[in-house]
């Protein structure tokens, strides 16, 4: 059974003023099986966002379901929900999101203090963590001290430390300068590589080309999809520049 | 219409500011009531034939300066907190190519608006509200209100002056702010990155010294008139202090508790803690401000209610008898003593002729010398008393000789008093030993009678120095003995003290006549001795100052609470719309990584509750440490009444805890509605 399964998603958005309603997501299907590194790619307003919103039950779609391993995500009850995304969810934003008020260290704990772990246990995960995410040395610093790639390790390190079944990254390299998004990346393979299960959405081509799997997405559907097979990333980075510039000449419309 | 280009852009920047700008109007147009009806009260004579009219005229006079000084503060931190909250805008506008001129225009319409509104509209509700204040105060003072509503153009153009002033200072200053930053720096004001809290403790300690110290001083003050220098210090390390320690020390507490790790990395004390310590870094002063005005609040509350409550009971206590004259003359005289028996005998008689029936009768002289009192012995030298700025006022006494059978015929005892010894009675507590020496004459203290010293003189407690009522065997010889000493005039030390005091039986209204006649008759059989005082006064005649006098001090501390509350709740909003600003991007974050709105709510909450409580408590410990202070001040108006203080006290603190509940329930709405 794959990890994360979801059939026929489909949002719609209701402008709030009674206006026309926005169709961000006609419909998808989409499977991540475990250990896998799916990157999801489209331009900004194809719904990639939204897609991930959904997968990640801070939105609920309009119809279809959402399963991850064997849970329907429809079926966890609105006061669940948090519980359960900080159980089983691990996510890195674009903006980071560290909050200002706590230092790195305290960042990466938050959602083990909400699921109650002990200090002692804590600092064993985090010390785990951080020093392969290079960040041992920033533990006592405050996020606006740090750069943005050192924000980003952080991030990861925060959605790693509950040991989530999936990690949802939302443009990770978004706000990153291209030698921190090359680091992260690596940073994204590493822990692929050891296990980790890795959903990101991104409309970088060289953060996609670290994929085992690219799905394109266009006007809420998934329209294309590319399989590693065993290729190089330059040889993958190659594929999905054809593929965009196929796209984006008009091709084929499913 | 054709509204020029600039004013419309400050009422609209004003009205998309609305959450802001409206309660700053509102302010705004309180004060200038308060101010009108203050100065109203105090300036326009409408208070004249009120009993006691003229202290409460001086004391609102007061008032109207307080609120001036007041105001300009107040207004000025709110203005500085609005601007704060627009420099992104203006730095908008002069990337668009404004330049400072064109924004001072924006600025002075912005300025011209507030001043429009505020001084027409507080203008309009203090005129309304003015009739209402002074029926409300004739009702204090239990007298009738005259009818007549005026509207003294004096108060109206007072109010508008003061005000335009005020405002006039502030457009200068918002000028200021404006003017002197670039435009990169307006636009990036908010977005300047926050550095962590640290923990100051060189600042916490200092704080926690300074009020320490000023609770020490308060809390060690005897004598608050002679000391009063010492209270306004211990007021201002108190606040000094309040500021410090919310500053700084607060931070550092909750440095403290995030270095507990058992405490600190639970659920319900992980963000609660941390937020808090930058929550009190930014808001600290907020905090202590609120505290202070909360303290001012209840101490003038307190004391004030306490003083009108007790207003009878301290007329009782300075005017024991329904008519009570009194009749001053310093220097030695030897028919001063069948004087005071013809006096008597005339006010008497005069009293009689009025249908007074004549009852509880006290009429006794006394000798007075003052002098500077340690360990039992009065100094009566010139030197003593000279250098004034530097004795002790503690220690400046004055003794008071009473002939032992006056003393035995009036206030009906048998004492027996040889020569060279004394029977000594005082109101205060002041240490004597077996022998008091006045001057270059020592007597032999025999007995204490500080139990009767109230009957002697109602007032000996009242008084500011302490009063020693010596009562000796042959007044007139030991008064001889200080017939040598004289002040640096060159004016005899010793003082003749007459006292005639009595019950009539006779209706308020005829008190007070019969008082009057009595002073006039006074005046004309002392005319020829030139005596260096006397009057004739009824208990009624001065109930009226009394009334006047606490209700005043009542009315005053009333209304400049009211306007402290308002004050307090502007502050409170500010920090609360400020804040949720701030805490809507995290609040975001936190639900992402996992927290349930539930968990947020909670942490809120008990944050919420913890700077909410922090001010209040703190002000109520301020309050108990001046109480005793306030307490000694009230004794000099005649209120002895501890318990009545408490209580007073205590109902001004469940009152204003009420009414800062409610504050704080409509402003920390106000921050939800932003964060959720």
């Amino acid at each position: 059974m794959s990890l994360l399964e979801a059939k026929g998603i489909k949002k719609i958005y209701k402008t709030r003023n009674g206006g026309v309603p926005v169709e961000a997501l006609k419909h998808v299907d989409l499977t991540v099986e475990k250990g896998e590194f799916v990157a999801i790619m489209g331009e900004s307003g194809s719904g990639k966002t939204t897609l991930l919103n959904i997968l990640a039950a801070l939105d609920r779609p309009t119809e279809g379901t959402v399963v991850l391993d064997g849970m329907d995500l429809g079926a966890v009850k609105n006061a669940a929900v948090a519980r359960f995304r900080r159980d089983n969810l691990g996510y890195v934003f674009q903006e980071f999101n560290l909050l200002d008020t706590f230092s790195l260290g305290d960042n990466i704990c938050l959602p083990l203090v909400l699921a109650g772990k002990k200090p002692k246990e804590m600092k064993k995960r985090l010390d785990a963590l951080a020093q392969p995410l290079g960040i041992a040395d920033l533990l006592k610093k405050y996020p606006f001290e740090v750069s943005g790639g050192q924000k980003q390790r952080a991030a990861v390190a925060r959605a790693l430390i509950t040991q989530p079944r999936i990690i949802l990254a939302d443009e990770p390299t978004g706000a990153l300068d291209s030698r921190s998004s090359d680091e992260l990346l690596a940073l994204f393979g590493q822990v692929n590589r050891a296990g980790q299960t890795i959903l990101m959405v991104t409309h970088s081509t060289r953060a996609a080309s670290r994929a085992s799997r690219v799905l394109f997405l266009r006007d809420g559907t998934v329209i294309h999809q590319i399989r590693r097979d065993g290729r190089t990333d330059q040889e993958m980075y190659q594929r999905i520049s054809d593929a965009l510039t196929l796209l984006a000449n008009g091709g084929d419309r499913k | 219409m054709k509204i020029g280009f600039y004013p419309r852009l400050a009422a609209d920047g004003m009205r998309k500011n609305a959450r802001l700008y409206v309660p700053y109007l509102i302010a705004c147009v309180m004060m200038v009531a308060v101010y009108y009806i203050l100065h109203f009260l105090g300036h326009s004579g409408v208070m004249d034939g009120m009993p006691g009219g003229n202290t409460a005229e001086t004391l609102m006079q007061l008032g109207t300066f307080v609120m001036t000084l007041f105001g300009t503060l107040f207004l000025f931190y709110t203005q500085s907190a609005l601007i704060k909250g627009r420099k992104k805008e203006f730095g908008l506008y002069s990337i668009l190519g404004m330049n400072r001129f064109n924004l001072g225009r924006i600025l002075f319409f912005e300025t011209l608006i507030v001043w429009v509104v505020s001084v027409a509209g507080g203008l309009a509700a203090g005129i309304t509200l003015s009739g209402l204040a002074k029926a409300g105060f004739a009702k204090m003072v239990g007298s009738a209100a005259r009818s007549a509503v005026l509207v003294p153009a004096g108060s109206v153009a007072w109010t508008a002056g003061t005000f335009s002033f005020i405002f006039l200072l502030i457009l200068l200053n918002s000028l200021r702010q404006v003017g002197f930053s670039s435009p990169i720096e307006l636009v990036r004001a908010e977005k300047a990155g926050e550095k962590p809290p640290k923990s100051n403790w060189f600042v916490g300690i200092l704080g926690f010294l300074t009020l320490g110290a000023g609770y020490f001083i308060a809390l060690r003050i005897k004598q608050p008139m002679s000391a009063l220098l010492w209270f306004f210090a211990a007021v201002i390390l108190i606040i000094i202090g309040t500021y410090l320690l919310l500053v700084a020390g607060s931070v550092i507490f909750c440095r403290l508790l995030q270095k507990n790790k058992r405490y600190y990395y639970r659920t319900n004390h992980f963000v609660s803690v941390s937020s808090m310590a930058f929550r009190m870094k930014r808001n600290g002063a907020g905090l202590a401000s609120i505290c202070i005005l909360l303290t001012m609040i209840l101490v003038m509350l307190s004391s004030t209610a306490a003083l009108y409550a007790g207003a009878d009971e301290c007329l009782d206590l300075r005017y024991p008898n329904e008519i009570g004259a009194f009749a001053c003359k310093y220097g030695y005289d030897e028919g001063l003593e069948s004087l005071g028996e013809k006096l008597d005998a005339d006010l008497k008689q005069a009293a009689m002729e009025h249908g007074a029936a004549i009852t509880n009768n006290a009429t006794f002289y006394e000798w007075s010398i003052s002098g500077y009192f340690d360990d039992g012995r009065l100094d009566v030298t010139l030197n003593s008393l000279t250098d004034m700025a530097f004795i002790d006022y503690d220690k400046v006494a004055q003794i008071l000789f009473i002939d032992r059978d006056v003393y035995n015929r009036v206030f009906g005892c048998s004492e027996e008093v040889g020569p060279g010894e004394a029977l000594v009675g005082t109101a205060k507590k002041i240490p004597i030993g077996d022998t008091i020496t006045v001057g270059d004459v020592s007597f032999r203290v025999t007995k204490r009678i500080d139990d009767r010293v109230d009957e002697i003189d109602p007032s000996a407690r009242i008084s500011a120095s302490p009063g020693i009522f010596l009562i000796v065997d042959d007044v007139n010889e030991v008064a001889k003995h200080y017939i040598k000493y004289a002040d640096f005039n060159g004016e005899p030390m010793l003082a003749w003290f007459w006292h005639c005091r009595f019950d009539t039986g006779l209706a308020p209204q005829q008190q007070e006549a019969l008082a009057r006649t009595l002073d006039e008759l006074l005046d004309e059989e002392l005319e020829p001795y030139d005596f260096d005082n006397r009057y004739c006064e009824s208990h009624e005649g001065e109930r009226g100052d009394f009334v006047g006098t606490f209700g005043g001090l009542l009315f005053l501390g009333m209304l400049l609470s009211l306007i402290f509350l308002a004050s307090c709740a502007i502050i409170m909003y500010y920090k609360q719309v400020s804040e949720g600003f701030e805490d809507q991007a995290r609040f975001g974050i936190m639900q992402k990584v996992g927290m349930t709105k539930e968990e947020i709510r909670r942490s809120v909450d008990s944050q919420m509750l913890t700077v909410f409580l922090i001010p209040i408590l703190f002000a109520c410990v301020h309050l108990l440490a001046v109480l005793p202070v306030v307490m000694k001040l009230l004794m000099l108006f005649g209120l002895f009444d501890i318990p009545l203080l408490l209580t007073a006290a205590g109902i001004c603190v469940l009152v204003c805890g009420a009414v800062y509940a409610g504050i704080y329930r409509l402003t920390s709405n106000a921050y939800y509605r932003i964060v959720s």
